[in-house]
């Protein structure tokens, strides 16, 4: 049998907060991929999509700090001291960053920052990794690639410094790519050749996709698998098709209800009622119980557990579950 | 349009010189001869290519850039004929939410004095309190609670950053909102309470947005009209939801057609993207070498922004393509 590429097993994830207490984030995450799969990862802003990302990579805020075992082709990524994790990341693991001109050098040109990584993790010379990130940068369509390759990123478009953040990722042919938001700045026809490229690379090179959207046209055309979050938890997980077309969860339905879509005009968009609630003060129970509109007394009662409706569907609610069994 | 535009944008140029050391110094033309108006309490919509001028079309609509040559009037006055003195004064009256949060938001300040730093232009200061419970209505109108203004922007995420970004543009109910890419990181549910509250702030206290976005479903379902851009150009504009219904120009029917959607599942079976074939840009559409239906005259001659015969249906449309008939005739994916 094959083993999985990525294992996540009961991950937590929990910030310091002022009063010298930690807030837990995220709980409770188990995910498995194998290589050539595919993971939408859909949720509220703030939810814990990015800290996820980062736990990945080895690469969470100071202060951040993980519980559980995240395995990497069976070696725990959280057990890694620095330099380990360090050649771990630069081969296997890469990261399309949400935010590019954060991740971004500001005093290099980007064609040396895509070079760098190929200078000191393939040991090309500069001449040859710039040569080669000039032909990354024609592939995420970057327009006068060799002449943009020699600029510095405030010179740049936001959508073009999202192709040079993108290109730092492709160069080192990850076994593992982690794309956070990655074609928020490219406008649709650009994003479908970016999206066809990843595609490419888990068909032809068997990599495997983290792709973290608000975008559920994007996940519907990019993603076999689909897990929801909210709060920090998972509330559902299943084919993307299942997810999207019968979800489970009464967050998914709403979601899928605020879908933007033409309008009469004038006429409001549907949100799901109430505010989010922040992690200091989630309602008790089912941590979506206070904006629910199908919620019940006995969701007040403890927070429902992560079940498996059949294999590879799961979903916490437990009127999803009298719904799957009835 | 008959209503006195808020906004008028004439034959707005901007080049950036570039490159250097090594071949030599080049001009990038980000916008080209762009002329355009926006009318007061009206949501506009500007689409398009990536890197084909918006964020600096952006950047000279709030003055924060010069142009080459060209002029923007906002409310009637030639924002780069004022004297420092009276731009200052203007300035309380437009406010921009930029394409990239973080970049955006001092990190040595709390969120709470970030959005109320507007207030400080205005001509009767509100007092501490006052300002305090605008800032928690502001922070709580965009989804985030009142005791995140304590709190400094290094810990939000991507999406709660862009909010405290479009608290800070609002607070002060500006006549003119300028948001560039400002959704494109928010969760659907909290996105559409934001539209609402664009949508809500146009038709209450008439603020008027040049709204910037890659996302065609968001512009169908807020703005009342688009201008689609490429290279530089408008090259078509009209009511948002007539314009994605039935394009006038083939790249506003590529976008269309490109845009994901959630009931798509699986990669779209399209053609193989063939590499453009790099043009001269000075002549001609500068479309053409993607475009389906170019002819020799695309070419040598530059199609202008004009309106098509047709009746109420054509009303307030414009394109600048040569085939517009065409397409319009073809009504078909191209
Ligand atoms: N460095 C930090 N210090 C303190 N809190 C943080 C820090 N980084 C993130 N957080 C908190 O952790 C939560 C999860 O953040 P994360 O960036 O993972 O959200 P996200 O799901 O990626 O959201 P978005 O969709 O808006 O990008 C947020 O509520 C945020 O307030
Ligand atoms: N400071 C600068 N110096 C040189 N060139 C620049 C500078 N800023 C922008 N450009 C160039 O001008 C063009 C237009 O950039 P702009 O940021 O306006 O694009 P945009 O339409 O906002 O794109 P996006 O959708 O990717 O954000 C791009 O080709 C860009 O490379
Ligand atoms: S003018 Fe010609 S090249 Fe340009 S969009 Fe129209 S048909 Fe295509
Ligand atoms: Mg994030
Ligand atoms: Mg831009």
């Amino acid at each position: 049998m094959v083993s999985p590429l990525l294992q996540i097993e009961d991950l937590a994830i929990f910030i310091d907060v002022a009063d010298g207490g930690r807030q837990p984030i995220l709980t409770d995450i188990d995910a498995t991929l194998y290589a050539g799969e595919t993971l939408g990862i859909v949720g509220e802003s703030g939810s814990g999509k990015s800290l996820l990302s980062l736990a990945i990579m080895g690469l969470l805020p100071p202060a951040a700090h993980a519980t559980g075992r995240i395995l990497l082709e069976g070696r725990d990524l959280l057990a890694m001291d620095e330099n380990t994790l360090c050649t771990v990341r630069g081969r296997s693991i890469g990261m399309i960053f949400q935010e590019p001109l954060t991740a971004l050098n500001p005093s290099m040109t980007v064609g040396d920052q895509i070079a760098e990584g190929l200078v000191v993790q393939e040991g090309l010379s500069w001449q040859a990794a710039r040569r080669e990130a000039i032909t990354l940068l024609d592939r995420v369509r970057m327009p006068d690639a060799t002449r943009l390759s020699r600029t510095y990123p405030h010179a740049l478009s936001g959508g073009q410094r999202q192709r040079v953040g993108i290109a730092i990722a492709l160069a080192m042919k990850p076994a593992l790519m982690i794309a956070d938001e990655p074609t928020t700045a490219l406008d649709v026809t650009v994003q479908a050749e970016v999206l066809d490229i990843l595609d490419d690379l888990t068909r032809d090179a068997g990599m495997a996709l983290i792709l973290v959207s608000h975008d559920l046209g994007v996940i519907a055309r990019m993603c076999a698998r689909t897990l929801v979050l909210y709060a920090g938890r998972r509330m559902e997980e299943g084919v993307t098709r299942d997810v999207l077309t019968s979800p489970l969860n009464p967050y998914t339905r709403g979601l899928l209800r605020a879908v933007p879509r033409r309008h009469a005009s004038g006429a409001r968009l549907q949100t799901i009622p109430g505010a989010v609630p922040s992690f200091a003060a989630l309602p008790p129970g089912c941590c979506f119980s206070d904006r629910c509109p199908d919620v019940v007394t006995a969701c007040h009662s403890g927070e429902p557990a992560w079940t498996l409706v059949r294999p590879g569907r799961g979903v916490r609610c437990i009127r999803a579950l009298e719904e799957a069994t009835s | 349009m008959s209503a006195v535009p808020l906004l008028d944008i004439r034959n707005l140029s901007r080049n950036y010189a570039s490159g250097g050391l090594f071949g030599g110094r080049q001009t990038t033309r980000a916008l080209d001869d762009l002329s355009m108006t926006v009318a007061p309490g009206t949501i506009h919509g500007i689409v398009g290519e990536s890197g084909c001028g918006k964020s600096t079309l952006a950047r000279l609509v709030m003055a924060l850039d010069r142009p080459t040559s060209g002029s923007v009037s906002f409310d009637g006055e030639d924002l780069f004929r004022l004297s420092d003195r009276d731009l200052k004064r203007k300035r309380r009256d437009f406010q921009m939410v930029f394409q990239d949060p973080f970049g955006s938001l001092d990190p040595r300040h709390t969120v709470g004095r970030i959005v109320a730093e507007p207030l400080h232009v205005l001509k009767v200061k509100p007092g501490r309190a006052e300002r305090r419970d605008r800032v928690a209505a502001m922070l709580e109108a965009v989804g985030l609670s009142p005791d995140h203004a304590a709190r400094y922007p290094h810990a939000f995420s991507g999406g709660q950053r862009q909010r405290i970004a479009i608290a800070r543009a609002l607070i002060t109910e500006p006549k003119l909102v300028v948001a560039d890419e400002a959704v494109s990181a928010l969760d659907l549910s909290v996105q559409a309470q934001v539209l609402n509250l664009l949508m809500d702030l146009r038709d209450r206290r008439g603020v008027t947005f040049l709204f910037i976005t890659h996302n065609l479903a968001v512009v169908d379902a807020v703005a009342d009209r688009v201008g689609v851009m490429y290279c530089g150009r408008l090259v078509e504009s009209g009511p948002a939801q007539a314009v994605f219904a039935r394009p006038l120009h083939p790249y506003t029917r590529l976008l269309a057609d490109a845009e994901p959607d959630v009931t798509r599942f699986g990669r779209p079976d399209r053609p193989p993207v063939t590499v453009a074939e790099p043009i001269d840009f000075g002549v001609g559409c500068s479309f053409r070498n993607r475009c389906p239906l170019a002819m020799r005259r695309c070419a040598t001659e530059r199609p202008e922004l004009r309106s098509l015969e047709g009746g109420p249906q054509m009303r307030d449309r414009q394109t600048a393509c040569h085939c517009a008939e065409m397409l319009l005739e073809m009504n078909t994916p191209v």
